[in-house]
């Protein structure tokens, strides 16, 4: 992605501005399922003068972590504009590689850093931790509270009393297809969810799929976006509190679920806000599925760089979370 | 000869953070070019003790099995009966020490603990099973073991 194509792309959208120029085009470290890159632009309009933008590109990625595609995310943004859930206004969507080599999709860039251990551990940030982990607990309460009937084409099981069955299900399948060896400590984890699946939830609720801290915009004024809405689903909306509460996102070191509050403090937060109530035992299953899906991406990871279908060398670190993911998974079902 | 492999790659991996590392202007390859460092550090730690580790590992999955074949020998369900016919013969062991021929084993022996993954897990609190509740936890404590051996402390949260 350059300076060049960026333009092109640009003039063919925005026909009737003048003297489009694009700067600071960099990827961004990190986005393992898509590319992510931040350029800024500039053009000149009738009437409004100088016009500048910060903007973001998501940009399908040779071989990812994870199967999905630009539309959802596209979709979501679009369709949460406005809804109180803080996300970045999208612009164009591009579903082939004609103008950058593959599909992509542009937004507004947002003011404010993703940087999970800066925002736990940085003294400069201490002082709005308590605001964003408030924050964290009432926007997810907003994003399970959306009608997801403004989504149609959002993923979803067949009822609310499957949505845990199906996520089973769906990511059972996923590790057969990209396992490369056999994964006696998640056969055992899947074993023990089928068990001890949780009661339906009252409705199917929109999840995000990777509610965490580090998939949130932050700055001094609090949480500013939510971003990486890839693995959104329908299904149950404790799914997110178990994800964002497994060990890898405690970032602090400590006890604190995303490094920002405790477990209690952010259920508490949560119901607080408008979020349904949160039993244990429901947490506990969506806990260790979270867990097991977690090193499934990276199982998937792992075909990839094994394959050669990508020169991401983090496709190749992150195969070495899951002897962590295993250790915690144990310690879960004993 | 000198130099080992190892030494080698603890070579290489200096070479290039003297010689590249000041080279790379854009923030996404540096990060590429940490993570290739960390890549290189877990290979050489690796390399060293892979033998080793897998011959303790086949070892010990081997007596897990035995154990665990024993165990359900005395319970009286179809699915136990399987289990049981799934561990009646262990796959052979390695024919000698290479890599290949000991991570073959391994994964053999780790394709039987997978099969038999339903009766482990529901052995923590079914009281039929209760025969296996031994094995559970020694396959817990050995998979939990070697996972750790496989840890990588900067990937490691908590």
């Amino acid at each position: 992605m350059n300076e060049e194509q960026l333009v092109a792309y640009l003039r063919h959208r925005m026909p009737d501005v003048q003297g489009i120029a694009v700067a600071n085009v960099a990827r961004i470290p990190g986005g393992a399922s898509r590319e992510t890159w931040s350029f800024d632009a500039r053009w000149s309009e009738d009437g409004a003068g100088l016009v500048e933008r910060a903007f973001i590109a998501r940009r399908d990625p040779t071989a990812s972590l994870l199967d999905s595609n630009n539309d959802l995310e596209f979709d979501l943004y679009t369709a949460l504009a406005g809804s109180g859930i803080p996300v970045p206004p999208v612009h164009w969507i591009e579903r082939d590689g004609t103008w950058i080599e593959r599909p992509f999709f542009i937004m507004e860039r947002l003011p404010g850093a993703t940087d999970a251990r800066t925002l736990v551990t940085s003294p400069e940030f201490a002082g709005v931790l308590p605001l964003v982990a408030q924050q964290k607990a009432s926007i997810l309460a907003k994003i399970h509270g959306f009608d997801i009937a403004a989504l149609p084409a959002l993923a979803r099981p067949p009822s609310a009393a499957a949505s845990a069955m199906h996520e089973v299900e769906r990511w059972e399948r996923t590790m057969r297809a990209d396992m490369l060896e056999p994964q006696p400590t998640l056969e055992i984890a899947f074993a023990w969810l089928k068990r001890h699946l949780p009661p339906p939830p009252e409705r199917l609720a929109l999840v995000h799929g990777d509610y965490r801290t580090g998939n949130f915009l932050y700055d001094q004024s609090g949480i500013t976006g939510v971003l990486d809405w890839e693995m959104a689903h329908a299904g149950d909306p404790i799914e997110d509190i178990g994800w964002l509460a497994i060990k890898s996102w405690r970032w602090a070191g400590d006890e604190r679920v995303g490094g920002v509050c405790t477990r209690e403090e952010f259920i508490r937060m949560y119901e607080a806000a408008g979020g349904g109530k949160v039993e244990a035992a429901t947490l506990k299953f969506w806990e260790i599925f979270s867990n097991v899906k977690f090193a499934i991406i990276f199982i998937t990871g792992t075909k990839s760089i094994v394959q050669g279908k990508t020169p991401d060398l983090l496709l190749a670190l992150t195969a070495f979370v899951n002897p962590g993911l295993e250790v915690e998974l144990l310690e879960l079902m004993t | 000869m000198r130099p080992y492999p190892e030494e080698v790659l603890r070579a290489i991996q200096t070479g290039v953070v003297s010689h590249f590392a000041p080279e790379l202007t854009s923030n996404y390859s540096k990060a590429q070019f940490a993570f290739a460092m960390i890549l290189f550090g877990v290979a050489t730690r690796d390399y060293d003790s892979a033998v080793p580790d897998l011959v303790d590992a086949n070892t010990t999955l081997r007596a897990l099995l035995t154990d665990a074949a024993a165990a359900l020998a005395g319970i009286a369900r179809d699915d136990a009966a399987d289990a049981h016919a799934a561990l009646a013969v262990l796959p052979p062991s390695a024919s000698s020490l290479h890599l290949s021929a000991l991570r073959g084993e391994n994964e053999a022996l780790r394709a039987l603990v997978s099969q038999i993954a339903p009766l482990i897990e529901a052995a923590g609190d079914d009281p039929e099973l209760a025969a296996l509740r031994p094995s559970r936890a020694a396959i817990f404590a050995h998979l939990s073991a070697d996972a750790r051996r496989r840890m990588v402390p900067i990937l490691t949260a908590g």
